[in-house]
């Protein structure tokens, strides 16, 4: 029994070592999350236009066309929360920054769960990955989770890139994809019925709470608060439907009833039904990335 | 609490020293009895209100399998046949309500609305107790080997409680028989070093094939299952084979880890899988496959059939294997699909049967430098392929769900998706190497489990490895943690 038990402490010792030498030098590594944290602990006072959303945004707009100050701080497949957080953490403190960009994709205010978003059994869940990224990376926590320490230990950007370099965004925070992806016309397609999904009124209340919250600092900053609805593909908008437009433009529309907000929705835009410019059915790739910018700069005149 | 979390190794580190302390080994009561209640919190802390039900099972059985001891002894036969039919209606009763009466209500009402007369059956919301497959079958096997007179009814209620809410089996099996295990909480079990460390080595790779493996595939076959319409052909086609390797991963996981458990704790609990890739054909599939289930049915259900059709020739073999598989199909679940699947299966064994193989499996023998031989390796692939087909049926939300997907397999998008681009590399890393140590480890109980089953020497050496294998299993695993899939069965 003596044997045993030690065999297991020396074990767990062991273990634990080897962690910490992981985690060590995970540290050293940088990545999407560290990268744009340590811009803005450092450079928020050049940011005159602040880019914010999920992979709609951060793949989707070039902010080196967008003119000088533009940072793009979206991330891929984050929650709304994150950006309100970001932005009650550092708006204070941006004495230049004069309009805040936020995407607000189709798909998003209705569920934040991205594991299995399609199981209507599934609790709404916002995705662990992303959670302890934001956490470890950013400083930002969401909630408590039974297997915190375990996630937060595991809160790599991706355990086969160990060896390697994380960091795949520019100095702007740009996220640079080229080409298209294999099977692009159904990756990442939308269920045509994503707004009638279990949780999907409770997300969206929840969405519209963020996104009030982020307009009422922007009001209070005397910041332009800007939403956009990045474009899609045929083959995504062929699932899109009134009645789920109709809630997100209801959402800003319940926002705006509020504060002031700015918003176009270039979802279904003529301009961008070319094959070419996707790296699948919902997210532009390099090309349409560069397009969509200078778009958005015309559009809103930056 | 599942068996792969921090709660359970907190949990289990309590249950293992308090049974183990000087003044507990002096006793076996001493030891079920903490063991029971141990059992109890574990199935309490999953679903605490059908701890009732599984108390009130177990005295009910308990009495019956004294009853029919008594009957046997008072030479009254009928009486003995009549406790055990009790028993066995009891057992099978319990399963009928709690997985099928819905299914059965509903397709009877349906049926009827199909021949115009208008009913409405409103289904009852009823809760499937957790484990009810597993423990059911425990009881029913319990009251017929009692029957049967190869085992003495347990005179001791709490050892009998014990061995129905055995905490690391209660949930997903596998199916232990009471006269296997019984026996094992008649005498005090005093710590064994190699069977402990066999144990611990068993629950780590139960823990890296179920996160590092299964978790990963669960991603692809999830998104196979249930958005099928939106994926190509190819992606159908590497889902379904994939799952056979996935629920196999998930599976023997899950009874690695639950026999590791035991062993640790002194028991010898029944194997649930023996390399069931290495199957050239269907019946040495099932052989191999969910072995403590398998094994059940071919007991009390195969076997008395097969006697009963023994002058109906092949006819008579094919009928009692179909009636065996439909109910193995119907053990999983109340749909059309699990039937579907049994039947499916049944025809599979129909050009053994014909050929008259069936039953004549011959040992697998190694090729040059102890490779796979070359038609041992087609039979393994070609049965691969029948079983990647029985998984679409059995994972399907029914049979319409069936023929859809079958629909958008054989019709859908054929641009090529790069097999390769669908799992990260260390997952398919991982695979391979599972698939390479089913063949050169198919002597042993599970892949890393040292030939002599002796742990004294190189221990730290060993201790260290497995270190490395649970660092791998951290940093590797999915980011997504799947239910175990026989949880819902």
């Amino acid at each position: 029994m003596k044997r045993f038990l030690w065999a297991i402490v020396i074990g767990g010792i062991a273990f634990f070592v080897l962690c910490g030498a992981v985690e060590f030098y995970q540290s050293r590594v940088d990545n999407n999350y560290s990268y744009k944290y340590w811009y803005m602990e450092n450079h928020r006072h050049e940011v005159v236009t602040l880019l914010l959303g999920d992979s709609y945004i951060e793949n989707a707009i070039n902010p080196g066309l967008m003119g000088k100050g533009t940072f793009n701080l979206a991330r891929s497949s984050r929650w709304i929360y994150y950006d309100d957080k970001l932005l009650e953490k550092y708006i204070a403190d941006m004495p230049n920054l004069k309009q805040v960009i936020l995407g607000m994709g189709y798909k998003p205010p209705y569920f934040k769960s991205y594991h299995y978003p399609e199981s209507e059994s599934n609790e709404p869940e916002m995705n662990e990955h992303e959670k302890y990224m934001y956490e470890k990376f950013m400083h930002i926590r969401y909630d408590d989770n039974s297997n915190h320490w375990l996630g937060l230990y595991r809160g790599y950007i991706d355990p086969g890139t160990l060896i390697g370099n994380n960091l795949l965004c520019d100095s702007l925070g740009y996220e640079r994809v080229d080409g298209q992806s294999v099977n692009w016309r159904l990756e990442h397609n939308v269920d045509s019925n994503v707004f009638h999904q279990k949780y999907a009124k409770e997300q969206v209340a929840e969405y519209t709470g963020y996104l009030k919250d982020m307009a009422r600092l922007c009001h209070l900053h005397k910041v332009r608060f800007i939403v956009i609805t990045p474009p899609c593909h045929d083959s995504y908008i062929v699932n899109v439907r009134q009645e789920g437009l109709d809630i997100i433009h209801g959402i800003i529309e319940n926002v705006r009833s509020e504060y002031p907000i700015e918003y176009i929705d270039y979802l279904q835009d003529e301009e961008y039904r070319a094959d070419s410019i996707y790296r699948n059915c919902s997210h532009l790739n390099s090309i349409g990335a560069d397009i969509f910018a200078l778009r958005v700069k015309k559009d809103f005149g930056l | 609490m599942v068996i792969n979390s921090f709660r359970f190794l907190a949990f289990f580190a309590v249950v293992f020293l308090v049974y183990f302390l000087p003044w507990m080994r002096q006793r076996h009561t001493r030891q079920n009895l903490w063991l029971l209640l141990a059992s109890y919190f574990f199935y309490g802390f999953v679903d605490w209100k059908m701890l009732p039900i599984l108390l009130a099972i177990t005295v009910a059985f308990w009495f019956l399998g004294g009853f029919i001891r008594k009957a046997i002894d008072r030479g009254n036969a009928k009486a003995a046949s009549r406790f055990t039919t009790l028993g066995v209606v009891l057992g099978i009763g319990l399963l009928f309500y709690f997985k099928y009466l819905n299914f059965f209500a509903g397709s009877f009402a349906k049926l009827l609305n199909a021949v115009g007369l208008h009913v409405s059956w409103s289904t009852l919301n009823i809760v499937l107790p957790v484990g009810v497959s597993f423990f059911t079958f425990k009881l029913i096997s319990y009251v017929i080997e009692i029957h049967r007179e190869k085992i003495q009814p347990s005179e001791n209620f709490l050892e009998f409680a014990t061995y129905v809410a055995f905490f690391p089996t209660i949930m997903a099996g596998p199916i232990d028989r009471p006269g296997k295990f019984l026996p094992q909480l008649h005498q005090a079990r005093q710590f064994n070093y190699n069977l402990a460390m066999d144990g611990c080595q068993q629950i780590l790779w139960g823990i890296f094939t179920k996160m590092v493996i299964a978790d990963s595939i669960a991603v692809i076959t999830h998104g196979a299952w249930s958005l099928y319409p939106e994926k190509t052909s190819w992606y159908l086609i590497y889902a379904a084979l994939l799952s056979p390797i996935q629920v196999y991963a998930d599976f023997d996981g899950y009874s690695n880890m639950a026999i590791g458990v035991g062993k640790i704790l002194g028991f010898n609990i029944t194997k649930n899988f023996d390399h069931p890739l290495l199957a050239r054909n269907v019946s040495e599939y099932w052989r191999r496959w969910h072995i403590s289930l398998t094994g059940w049915i071919t007991d009390y259900v195969f076997m008395p059939l097969n006697v009963r059709f023994r002058n109906w020739g092949n006819l008579g073999i094919f009928l009692a294997i179909s009636i065996n598989l439909v109910v193995i199909g119907m053990w999983h679940g109340a749909n059309w699909t699990y039937v579907l699947f049994g039947v499916y299966h049944s025809l599979l064994f129909l050009p053994l049967i014909l050929s008259g193989k069936f039953g004549k499996n011959k040992k697998l023998k190694p090729g040059r430098w102890g490779c796979i031989q070359f038609k041992d390796l087609l039979g393994m692939i070609g049965t691969h392929f029948l079983m990647a087909f029985g998984h679409i049926i059995i994972f399907s939300a029914g049979v319409p769900s069936i023929i859809r997907l079958f629909s958008c397999m054989i019709k859908g998008d054929w641009s090529f998706v790069n097999p390769f681009s669908l799992l990260s590399w260390y997952s398919i890393l991982a695979i391979v190497v599972l698939l390479v140590l089913e063949w050169f480890t198919r002597n042993k109980e599970f892949a890393i489990q040292r030939e002599s089953k002796d742990y004294t020497n190189k221990t730290f050496r060993i201790v260290f490895l497995d270190m490395l294998l649970a660092l791998a299993i951290v940093i590797f695993s999915a980011s997504a943690n799947a239910e175990f899939v026989y949880f819902q069965f």
